[in-house]
């Protein structure tokens, strides 16, 4: 640092600091922008508490969507595991969205989708295992430690659900938690 | 009674050393590091009496901050406070990306959130010229690769050398000797992660005796550069250290797993081909750079000669069908530890004699261990390396004085 100018120095530190904070910002705005303009979808869920080590606890979201029974839904395309997969969505009974379709292109219809990897197939030989597993990008719900461990302790009689945002290409931000349809928390927009 | 020009380059080195390594420096960092650490587990904590946002904005005034403080402190001549404080604007940077994943619930392991950490911090370290963040920096895109390759879906990560050479590039750039050693340390957590993912993965230790072929080729170049060019400003000795400690580290762990499980991890001599392309190119460099170096009689030429000969040991040891015949790979090791103590020696470099003696001690007992059918067997392998070595510490010196001039010696003038 010491060979540097004033000058250069002074724009070195200019451009780290924009560099970083815009890093940031995007993500932020990026976010935001789906939480404030997003298709709002509600999925069925269990929690898990463990611990990241950067960002503290977190409850992992056991999602309904994420475990689709073979002979409900739709596939089309190619699947294996560890491939991108669409999950479309259409709404269930209850509170809930479900799983309708699953496929390797975007389904052609308006309805919500999620996009997520497909973990496992369903067992060729049909013994046990009937369902495909998916993975979502939103599978965390950050929490302070007792209210983690809160939402763990709800039964799967409550009935709890996770809100999402979409953003109508598969990408989605939580948005709440539900409890026997009840928004028990909702994630301010700023 | 000194001229004015000696005067002032006495001076200028007394304030170059002034602001060195004060215990106030060593204080600031130090605090700026523990800084660090409190917004990273504020972070964690998710404190709530605070909104997010609040907390979010907190963490972009800091940073902010420390970087006004850096460019105050460097126009008041404190280039080491400046530094720091560039260092505490990039540890606020990384806590500020973990809110943002945690306010935003983004899921799964913080490893794209690490590399964006670290990305930062290299330009941060590169448009200030800041040592401290530059260690940040190669801490980080060591902690990333280590999470890409241990993730559920990981596996060998060749992009981390891209990071690293942008880092290495750094430290050469800043003269800075600690990052050198962060960087070779980084080099040696890849290079281990990659050898027992594919060893636990693909069961095969090719790999990893590939990567020994590397090192010796990166120990000739070394070699090189130390005789004449100084490429690496000094810090090659330390490299060939570190170059030496990554064969044994991965010597070791093979040898122990051929020993216990009584089976190869190379591969068979049927199936040479693709296998073997890697190391072949890498023992046809080394051998380039040998000839290369005797054609110019440079300094460390003999060394590196021994560089081609340990690069086709190793190819050799590839193939099972050669490992299994009683003591080969025991004999090979030997002579390795063997040039490791006289290269330290001649290098006048400790840490390389004492890595060498190691490597002695290790194969001794490994050899004690076990015996070629009986311990009669044994016993006669001790006495045939026994007398090979006393023979050579007898004809050796002879040899080299009827004809061979002492490589190295004479330009170091010892």
């Amino acid at each position: 640092m010491r060979s540097l100018s004033l000058r250069w120095l002074a724009l070195g530190i200019i451009a780290a600091g924009l560099l970083q904070t815009i890093a940031v910002g995007a993500i932020v705005w990026d976010r935001a922008r789906i939480l404030a303009t997003g298709t709002e979808v509600v999925l069925e869920t269990t929690f898990v508490d463990p611990r990241d080590l950067f960002r503290g606890h977190y409850t992992t979201l056991n999602l309904a969507v994420g475990r689709l029974a073979k002979d409900k839904i739709k596939v089309s395309g190619r699947l294996w595991p560890g491939k991108m997969v669409y999950v479309g969505l259409q709404k269930g009974e209850g509170a809930f969205w479900a799983a309708n379709s699953l496929s390797t292109e975007p389904p052609p219809s308006d309805l919500p989708v999620l996009y997520g990897k497909l973990t496992s197939l369903p067992s060729s030989a049909g013994i046990g295992n009937d369902v495909y597993r998916v993975q979502f990008p939103f599978d965390r719900y950050f929490a302070p430690k007792l209210r983690a461990e809160e939402l763990e302790k709800f039964r799967r009689e409550e009935r709890l659900g996770v809100i999402l945002a979409l953003d109508g290409e598969g990408g989605g931000v939580i948005k709440g938690v539900t409890v026997d349809g009840e928004r028990i928390y909702d994630e301010p927009l700023w | 009674m000194i001229d004015e020009e000696t005067e002032k380059r006495l001076r200028a080195d007394l304030d170059s050393r002034r602001g060195g390594v004060s215990f106030s420096s060593i204080a600031l960092l130090l605090g700026a590091i523990c800084l660090c650490f409190a917004a990273m587990t504020f972070v964690a904590a998710n404190w709530q009496e605070m909104s997010s946002r609040v907390r979010l904005l907190l963490l972009a005034a800091g940073l902010w901050a420390a970087y006004g403080s850096a460019f105050i402190a460097a126009s008041r001549g404190r280039p080491w406070i400046a530094q720091t404080m560039i260092l505490l604007g990039c540890g606020l940077y990384g806590a500020s990306i973990m809110l943002v994943g945690q306010i935003y619930h983004i899921a799964g392991e913080p490893t794209e959130a690490v590399w964006l950490w670290a990305a930062g911090t290299i330009a941060a370290a590169a448009l200030t010229r800041s040592t401290p963040a530059l260690a940040l920096a190669i801490m980080l895109v060591t902690l990333w690769t280590a999470m890409v390759t241990l993730a559920d879906d990981g596996g060998v990560n060749p992009i981390y050398l891209a990071w690293w050479l942008a880092c290495a590039a750094g430290a050469w750039w800043l003269r800075s000797r600690f990052c050198a050693h962060l960087c070779a340390a980084g080099l040696l957590v890849w290079t281990g992660l990659a050898v027992v993912w594919t060893a636990a993965e693909l069961e095969t230790f090719t790999y990893g005796l590939v990567a020994v072929c590397a090192a010796f080729l990166l120990i000739s170049l070394a070699l090189f550069s130390d005789g004449r060019h100084r490429w690496l400003r000094g810090f090659e000795q330390a490299a060939m250290a570190y170059l030496l400690l990554l064969i044994g580290g991965l010597l070791v762990p093979w040898y122990g797993f051929r020993w216990v499980e009584r089976s190869d991890l190379g591969t068979s001599a049927e199936k040479m081909g693709v296998d073997f392309l890697v190391p072949a190119i890498l023992f046809a460099l080394t051998a380039a750079i040998a000839i290369l170096a005797w054609a110019r009689k440079a300094p460390n030429r003999y060394d590196q000669a021994f560089c081609a000969v340990w690069c086709g040991a190793m190819i050799a040891l590839i193939v099972p069908e050669i490992t299994d015949l009683a003591f080969v790979v025991e004999a090979v090791l030997l002579a390795i530890s063997v040039w490791i103590i006289r290269m330290g020696a001649r290098q006048e470099t400790r840490s390389m004699s004492v890595l060498g003696y190691l490597a002695f001690a290790v194969v001794m007992l490994a050899i004690y261990f076990q015996t070629a059918g009986t311990l009669l067997g044994t016993s006669g392998f001790y006495l045939g390396a026994g007398i090979l070595l006393v023979l050579a510490a007898w004809a050796l010196p002879r040899f080299v004085n009827a004809g061979i001039d002492k490589p190295g010696m004479q330009e170091r003038g010892s």
